[in-house]
């Protein structure tokens, strides 16, 4: 039964997978494009690997550690890439803050 | 199954490949040859070699793509 | 507000994108004619590969070919490595002004302090479980430079000390050799097995004679020589 769960979470973390791919396609600008691939993945990736504990039950303890670290790495990447393109000067392409600022 | 997944993979390795060699920007095609390395990776990890896999998953990922953007750096972008 | 129309077709090119996809098809189909006509003792090779495992009590098939049957040849690509390390110190000569211009923000010096300690028990990991599970010294030397990578990036002030790096390299060269002439000495081959190795003990950590050791060894001279390429590369004194 508890096999059958598993499958279950790793059917949904792939649709949130396929929601991100999608979605760096569609996004127009940098800035939406990492906010889509960074969110969805990390659940992606959350779903998956619980899905796995319930599949394995033997693997629990290397899993969690695995998605400790995915928990610690992926804001952290996704924040020094926001940084970087600042720094270079990328903007947003639809930007509704201008209209605040005027 | 598998096979197919290898044949996907194949083909998708050989599009990447192609075009990484066909981007004008020298920043474009490292970043397409990380794509190389990760889909090797799969393909090794598929014909049941995991040692080459971690090799090629660690040195690609990590460190050689890392050093060619490095060396692009101090290169400048040339044209 | 209009919304731009994003479209993929604008970045790439259909007529060049068909031509690959068609030359990946004839490359595959080759491929297909070629594997089929294979003869079948290609599938032998891995049960000939587990017969020679077993007589080496490591649990691990690539390690024995790697370490224990082409040992010499590791010893060649480590040195391959130590002379693109020379060669990169030599050119690149770094002082101990860095030219990396923009501060890091906060989150990454934060968060490379808590990542490190778990990246250097992963590398070690990878290094002395070489001979059980898939991994070994050359990917665990990396997974550590990969750790020393993001210290330099996040911290301006950090730098690998010269004298930590030639004192590790020197010895793990040294007793790679020395070690290997022991088996030469022993056993008649370079790198003999000369520990204790029972095949009884197979899979557990403490087994596998020298092969451990080894790559140990390997890992330490890998792990410090990509620090120091990295550490050239991103710290350099004059700007292009």
């Amino acid at each position: 039964m508890i096999t059958y769960l598993g499958y279950v979470f790793i059917f949904w973390g792939t649709i949130a997978f396929l929601i991100s791919a999608v979605g760096l396609i569609r996004m127009p600008d940098i800035y939406t494009r990492m906010h889509v691939g960074t969110k969805s993945t990390t659940m992606g990736i959350i779903l998956v690997i619980l899905g796995a504990i319930c599949i394995e039950p033997s693997w629990a303890l290397k899993l969690i550690l695995l998605a400790i670290f995915i928990l610690l790495t992926n804001p952290l990447s996704s924040s020094v890439i926001a940084r970087a393109s600042h720094k270079d000067g990328a903007t947003l392409e639809l930007d509704e803050l201008k209209k605040v600022e005027k | 199954m598998t096979g197919f997944i290898i044949l996907s993979t194949f083909i998708g390795l050989i599009i990447v490949s192609f075009a990484a060699i066909i981007q004008k920007k020298i920043a474009d095609s490292i970043i397409l040859f990380m794509g190389v390395g990760l889909g090797s990776v799969v393909l090794f990890y598929l014909f049941k070699a995991p040692d080459v896999a971690l090799t090629e998953a660690v040195i690609s990922a990590g460190i050689s793509s890392l050093i060619f953007l490095m060396a692009l750096k101090h290169l400048g972008e040339q044209k | 507000m209009n919304r731009r129309k994003i479209s993929i077709k604008r970045e790439l090119p259909t007529a060049t994108l068909s031509g690959f996809v068609l030359s990946a098809l004839l490359i595959l189909t080759i491929l297909n004619i070629l594997l089929q006509n294979m003869p079948h003792k290609i599938e032998t090779a891995g049960d000939l590969l587990l017969k020679l495992n077993t007589t080496e009590g490591v649990a691990n098939a690539v390690t024995t070919v790697v370490v224990y049957f082409r040992g010499f040849d590791t010893l060649g690509e480590i040195s391959v490595l130590f002379i693109a390390s020379m060669g990169i110190g030599l050119m690149l000569r770094s002082n101990t002004k860095c030219n990396i211009k923009s501060e890091s923000n906060f989150m990454l010096q934060t968060a490379s302090k808590i990542l490190f300690p778990v990246i250097l028990l992963f590398g070690t990991y990878v290094m002395i479980y070489g001979h059980l599970s898939p991994g070994g010294g050359f990917q665990g030397g990396v997974i550590i430079a990969s750790g020393v990578l993001l210290l330099l990036i996040s911290d301006k002030a950090f730098e690998v000390p010269h004298s930590v790096i030639v004192a590790l390299e020197t010895f793990a060269g040294v007793s790679y050799v020395l070690i290997g002439l022991i088996g030469l000495l022993v056993l008649d081959t370079f790198l003999g097995n000369f520990l204790p190795h029972d095949i009884s003990q197979m899979g557990m950590l403490l087994s596998g004679g020298i092969i451990p050791l080894i790559y140990i060894i390997v890992g330490i001279k890998v792990g410090s020589e990509m620090s120091m390429i990295v550490q050239n590369l991103i710290k350099r004194s004059d700007d292009v």
